[in-house]
């Protein structure tokens, strides 16, 4: 996903559940593409022709968020005193300026799923309340 | 030396497999006596496992020529061979499906007694 410049994240939309929130920060990583190796299919067959790259099949079920890491998360930073509730998992979508990054504008995220690996809350004298989330993606073939 | 195995074709009656991932054959030779004194040979069975079905209409109990074309000449005896071919039998279609997984076919024929071989012949003879 590209978006024309100047762009500075400005107008960014982040939802998990039912929520969305006032993010200040966001953060989107692949670190682990290798992940990918548990939702393949091996179907390489005696037709290929040695030396071809082995045929493979995408699961039909999606790996779990929290099935052991997807290699993939976001990391944001929000104003507001909601928690988020470790281990638990929820739709996930975020747009910027009304194009989806991550999940589907249409069904807001429909089973596009995260699970809350880590969380804080952080309350400070003279700041407003603000919290941390790290969600792990599930693993699919797209992000939107 | 080491025959890679990509490229081998199967066929039956002349319809080809589809992504055919696994050939295992056993090939036995049968000392049982027969009626007239004649010895039975070639005795065995072909299993053959892969993704893809038939291409084209092939029935259980049919006898037609099993064919496995091989990629490489392998000497298996004497001499070498790059075609593997017997008077078989469909005798076996079992479909795997599993939850989270393609489908998978494994099919098992069983190689015809020449004997039975030669007396069909003697039956369209006479």
């Amino acid at each position: 996903m590209s978006f024309p410049t100047p762009h500075d994240g400005s107008g960014t939309v982040l939802r998990f559940g039912a929520n969305a929130y006032t993010v200040t920060n966001v953060v989107v990583s692949n670190t682990n593409p290798a992940a990918g190796a548990d939702a393949t299919i091996d179907v390489a067959n005696l037709n290929q022709s040695a030396g071809e790259q082995a045929a493979t099949l995408s699961t039909p079920l999606v790996v779990p968020a929290d099935d052991g890491g997807s290699g993939r998360q976001i990391t944001f930073d929000y104003i507001g005193k909601n928690i988020l509730l470790d281990g638990s998992t929820a739709t996930v979508f975020i747009s910027v300026a009304g194009t989806a990054l991550i999940g589907s504008t249409a069904a807001a995220g429909t089973a596009f799923f995260a699970t809350v690996a880590s969380s804080t809350l952080t309350l400070a004298t003279n700041d407003a309340i603000r919290g941390q989330g790290v969600l792990t993606l599930v693993r699919t073939s797209s992000l939107t | 030396m080491a025959i890679p195995a990509q490229g081998a074709t199967v066929s039956f009656g002349g319809i080809s497999l589809i992504e055919p991932s696994l050939v295992e054959i056993e090939e036995t030779f049968s000392e049982d006596v027969s009626r007239d004194g004649s010895w039975a040979a070639n005795r065995g069975s072909v299993s053959i496992s892969a993704y893809g079905q038939w291409d084209g209409s092939v029935s259980l109990g049919q006898r037609q020529q099993l064919v496995v074309r091989l990629p490489a000449s392998v000497s298996t005896d004497s001499p070498a061979v790059t075609l593997l071919e017997w008077d078989a039998i469909y005798t076996e279609r079992k479909p795997s499906v599993e939850a989270n997984d393609v489908v998978r076919f494994d099919y098992t024929f069983t190689i015809a007694d020449t004997e039975d071989a030669d007396a069909d012949t003697e039956d369209a003879e006479a």
